[in-house]
């Protein structure tokens, strides 16, 4: 058989795969050059998201981008979601510079890894085949569970990184399962030929469920959630904020794509499905996030009740939701990056536990910082005039438009919980005194990107016409 | 630009002063105290346009915009805002309680006044283009935002619970809203638009009016308070400062009953009609539950805050009674609380500021000690009474003859127990200003009490010719609003299709 390639579509994936390799190899170098790794990596994913808006995306027709017979596939919908994922990590990796240099744990190591995993994301998005799928998923995981346990001194990043080892191993496992009983049921892995064979038989059921619960495990959905708080908090703050962000954008974007491609015949059940986990995601990380006392568990917990938003939108089964749902996670991406970056500047020394005392006052000893965070907190409880309350309001009305109303009515329970514990935040930096004047250390890179968020939180969230429309586009074209 | 902008201009002025603000230092507390009286003053001023340009023989929307404002494939949503004889005296009154404030703040904000000041301009903001927007989607955006500053207002220069009233406000006025999102969405979806104009002239089906105005009616009812959810309110006006409770009882709480007569009323005609007599009703509870509990305050300013409960019912039952008279006297009684309320929470804070304490039973014999400042309190405490002359003589009147003439069954009843309120209304009143003006010869601490200096006697001053003027010639307020009102009146009386297209290719000043 003769396979074609297309080096056009290899290409982001052949730069990642240099940077991995470059920034591994600079591990064994001297220091001065060791300190580079941050801006190379970060060079490598500005390259690759570069290539994929000057090359592949003028090459993107109706028809997707191909190359080894749909191993590789570029869609504007895949497009969409890979700038989302590289875009975070130019900012994660910002975010991580000076946190690592704080920890004095910067290792060109840690580059490599997270470029790694960002490799797996993409294998993952574009791609119309189960096989990649698991490839990716397992490019991505891998790295991850590697980057929960990075900073090893501590006994919480350990535990954190082998809770998400051994669950996500399950949950890979499941989805390993899944795609080999579709693979029985229908005799092909390729999206597309998968779609149209009419299949309704208990395998094939089973396929389809196995999957979905691997992909609920990586986007955190309850009840598959439980690695989540343990993850998150034991991670470093910038890798938190990554991993809220980039896995669940990708676990999400991939379900819809297999739901909405591979099992349309089967909508019924799978949306009955998706209903019942997102009620219960919102429901359950909701109430959990209020309890909590960490904030950056209460922002784990928060993190996982937005997955239940997104679920939401997949519920609707329409264009409209899942334009709601890429609208929602461009705008997620903004306020959890700031949201997580904001935390990691509140550290002192290796202490790397802010609880809500710590946060007492600091509105007024650093007031840029304080605005900053009101605003991400804000928008994620979704308050008018942010990008937070757009893309709510996106994907609740699709919802209604589906007549899903009851579960829109959910929907809007949840984000009434979630406003107290938002507000729990702005409270302590502003509304308390704190007799301990000590300021954080601030620098101005990571600064810089925070502003860059909250600027950016507000102009969508006034102005979302220019994301919404390219959203749209993107959930039209998802093949 | 003055011409063809001027409610914009009005409405987004104070972010101006906000930027001028954000650059004078924190520290020179003066001069941007000073600033912020100057800014509201021309604020205020130039708000004066819009009464002098004002059109009074059409019901038309006037100094209207509309631009496009942003549009999706899912969502297109115009910025238009415009005024007519409902909003412009609630517009009015905010602007004229500005200047009030900031000097009433002079004195009483020490800490933070830089971000205090900025709150209140956003707050402004936020108030008045609520009440002149004309889109759903973007009242809805100057609704919620509102909440903000107030929020910040509340919980940063509150008193001791004050994290706890914050917090339970955001909270309570969000779940509210959220229902009414939900509504709004839903109304667009079945008519592909969020023009307010265009969505009168839809008609919804029964059922589907009874869902949607239960949840604009649950948004609006918690901002009034209507009785069964109004407490919120007692908490957030005991702990707020004694600026934001005079914006929060002047302005905030109207927006509650505009909200009922720009928005859920006309839209649901039908659903009026179903839920008027128990809107009547809890109106009616309001008025004497609101009365009641303010008898037995020992807080003066709690007492003031439940007397509002009880002031608001009169607004609910005069609107619900849907008559002319009654509508009329509501719309009046709303700029008729925000003068007098607002000026007893400023009394109160007169007397706070130098006392430090709010009960009742640490006064006693003030009108010795501060004569003056005991008759500007006297006629305040008549106004609210609703003594003939006086403000709310007029609004009161006019809701109980416009309920009493009402074609509601029980509609003598209802005249007849919300006038039990005005007596009520009279005893807690008298009852507390005896007690704390005369009764006892005044303490020892309170003897050294100075009367109300000359900065305090010029922003009461313009309160109190607000009472006379409304109280003895209401013919020039009421004027301006006879057409909107009277054209208000067909809109929910029409159960069928009203046409009001015309409405919306007004554009600019009527002349």
């Amino acid at each position: 058989m003769n396979v074609t390639v297309n080096v056009t579509a290899l290409m982001p994936l052949i730069i990642l795969f240099a940077g991995i390799a470059l920034t591994a190899l600079m591990g064994t170098m001297h220091a001065s050059v060791k300190r580079l790794a941050g801006l190379v990596g970060s060079i490598t994913v500005v390259l690759a998201f570069w290539w994929l808006m000057e090359r592949i995306l003028p090459a993107i027709g109706t028809a997707a981008l191909e190359s080894q017979y749909g191993m590789i596939t570029y869609s504007y919908y895949s497009v969409f979601l890979s700038s989302l994922v590289l875009v975070t990590a130019v900012a994660a990796f910002a975010l991580s510079e000076h946190y690592l240099i704080a920890e004095d744990f910067s290792h060109p190591e840690f580059y490599a890894i997270l470029l790694s995993s960002i490799t797996g994301m993409m294998v993952m998005l574009n791609t119309s085949n189960f096989v990649n799928i698991f490839i990716g998923l397992e490019l991505l995981s891998i790295p991850l569970y590697t980057s929960v346990a990075y900073l090893r001194y501590k006994p919480e990043s350990v535990e954190g990184g082998l809770k998400y080892f051994i669950l996500g191993a399950i949950a890979s496992g499941f989805l390993a399962y899944g795609i080999a009983m579709i693979y029985g049921a229908t005799g092909t892995l390729d999206f597309i030929i998968v779609g149209k064979a009419v299949k309704t038989d208990s395998l094939f059921q089973l396929g389809l469920l196995f999957v979905m619960m691997g992909l609920a495990f990586k986007a955190a959905a309850v009840p598959f959630h439980m690695w989540a708080p343990d993850a998150y908090e034991g991670a470093a703050t910038p890798v938190t904020g990554f991993m809220s962000i980039a896995p669940k954008a990708v676990a999400i974007g991939i379900l819809i794509r297999i739901l909405y491609l591979v099992f349309p015949q089967m909508a019924g059940y799978w949306r009955e499905g998706i209903l019942v986990l997102s009620i219960l995601t919102v429901i359950v990380g909701n109430l959990a996030a209020i309890v909590q006392q960490s904030v950056k568990r209460m922002l784990a917990y928060s993190s996982i009740s937005h997955a239940g938003y997104l679920l939401m939108g997949i519920v609707a089964y329409s264009i409209e939701g899942v334009s709601g749902i890429l609208f929602y996670l461009a705008g997620y991406m903004l306020i959890n990056t700031g949201a997580f970056g904001v935390l990691s500047l509140l550290k002192r020394g290796d202490v790397d536990y802010v609880s809500y005392d710590d946060i007492r006052g600091v509105g007024y000893r650093h007031p840029w910082l304080g605005i900053f965070m009101t605003i991400f907190m804000f928008s994620l409880a979704g308050i008018p005039a942010t990008v937070g309350f757009m893309g709510k309001f996106y994907i609740f009305k699709a919802l209604i438009h589906a007549d899903y109303i009851g579960l829109a009515l959910v929907g809007i329970g949840g984000s009434l919980i979630s406003v107290y514990y938002y507000l729990r935040v702005v409270v302590n930096m502003y509304m308390k005194e704190n007799p301990d004047e000590s300021s954080f250390d601030l620098n101005f890179l990571s600064m810089t990107v925070l502003g860059i968020c909250s600027v950016l939180v507000i102009a969508t969230g006034l102005f979302p016409a220019k994301i919404a429309d390219v959203a749209n586009i993107a959930a039209r074209f998802m093949n | 630009m003055l011409n063809t902008h001027i409610l914009s201009i009005v409405t987004f002025l104070p972010v101006l002063a906000v930027i001028v603000l954000t650059m004078i230092p924190g520290r020179q507390e003066k001069m941007l105290k000073q600033f912020s009286i100057g800014f509201a003053l021309i604020h205020f001023l130039l708000s004066l346009f819009l009464v002098f340009r004002f059109d009074s023989s059409v019901y038309k929307i006037q100094f209207e915009e509309v631009l496009p404002w942003f549009s999706t494939r899912f969502a297109s949503v115009n910025y238009h805002i415009g005024l007519d004889g409902i909003n412009l005296w609630i517009v009015l009154l905010t602007t004229f309680l500005g200047p009030i404030i900031f000097l009433s703040v002079y004195s009483s904000i020490t800490k933070k006044t830089k971000s205090f000041l900025i709150n209140m301009f956003l707050l402004e903001v936020g108030i008045l283009g609520s009440l002149v927007a004309l889109n759903t989607f973007l009242f809805y955006l100057f609704w919620e935002v509102m909440l903000i500053p107030m929020y910040f207002i509340i919980g940063v220069w509150g008193g001791e619970r004050r994290l706890y009233a914050a917090v339970k406000f955001f909270i309570y006025t969000m779940a509210g809203s959220l229902l009414m999102l939900v509504a709004i969405i839903y109304m667009y979806l079945k008519t592909g638009s969020f023009e307010l104009l265009s969505l009168y002239a839809y008609h919804f089906s029964g059922a589907e009016q009874t869902y949607l105005f239960a949840a604009f009616a649950i948004a609006f009812a918690i901002k009034v308070p209507i009785f069964p959810f109004h407490t919120w309110l007692p908490d957030a006006h005991t702990e707020a400062p004694t600026a934001g409770s005079v914006i929060l009882a002047g302005v905030l709480l109207k927006l509650g009953t505009y909200g009922f007569i720009r928005f859920a009323m006309p839209l649901f005609p039908s659903a009026v009609k179903t839920f008027a007599p128990y809107v009547i009703v809890l109106g009616i509870v309001g008025i004497i539950y609101g009365a009641l509990v303010a008898m037995v305050q020992k807080d003066v300013k709690k007492l003031v805050a439940y007397s509002s409960v009880s002031h608001l019912g009169y607004v609910m039952v005069g609107l619900f009674a849907l008559t002319i008279y009654s509508v009329q006297g509501a719309m009046l009684q709303m700029i008729n609380h925000g003068i007098s309320t607002g000026a007893l929470f400023l009394l109160v804070g007169i007397v706070y500021e130098r006392t430090h304490t709010r009960l009742i039973s640490d006064y006693g014999g003030l009108a010795k000690v501060m004569p003056v400042y005991a008759v500007i309190f006297m006629i305040f405490t008549l106004s609210s009474i609703g003594l003939p002359l006086t403000n709310g003589f007029i609004g009161e009147f006019l809701i109980l003859m416009g309920t009493f003439k009402s074609a509601y069954p029980y509609a003598f009843w209802y005249a007849a127990l919300a006038a039990v309120g005005v007596i009520l209304g009279a005893v807690y009143m008298l009852w507390m200003y005896q007690r704390v003006f005369f009764n006892v010869e005044p303490s020892e601490n309170n003897m050294k009490l100075k009367d109300v200096n000359l900065r305090e006697r010029i922003y009461l001053f313009p309160l109190l010719i607000m009472v006379f003027w409304i109280g003895l010639f209401p013919g020039f307020f009421l004027h301006k609003m006879d057409k909107s009102v009277e054209h208000y009146m067909k809109l929910i009386q029409h159960t069928e299709q009203v046409v009001v297209s015309e409405q919306s290719t007004v554009q600019g000043v009527q002349k």
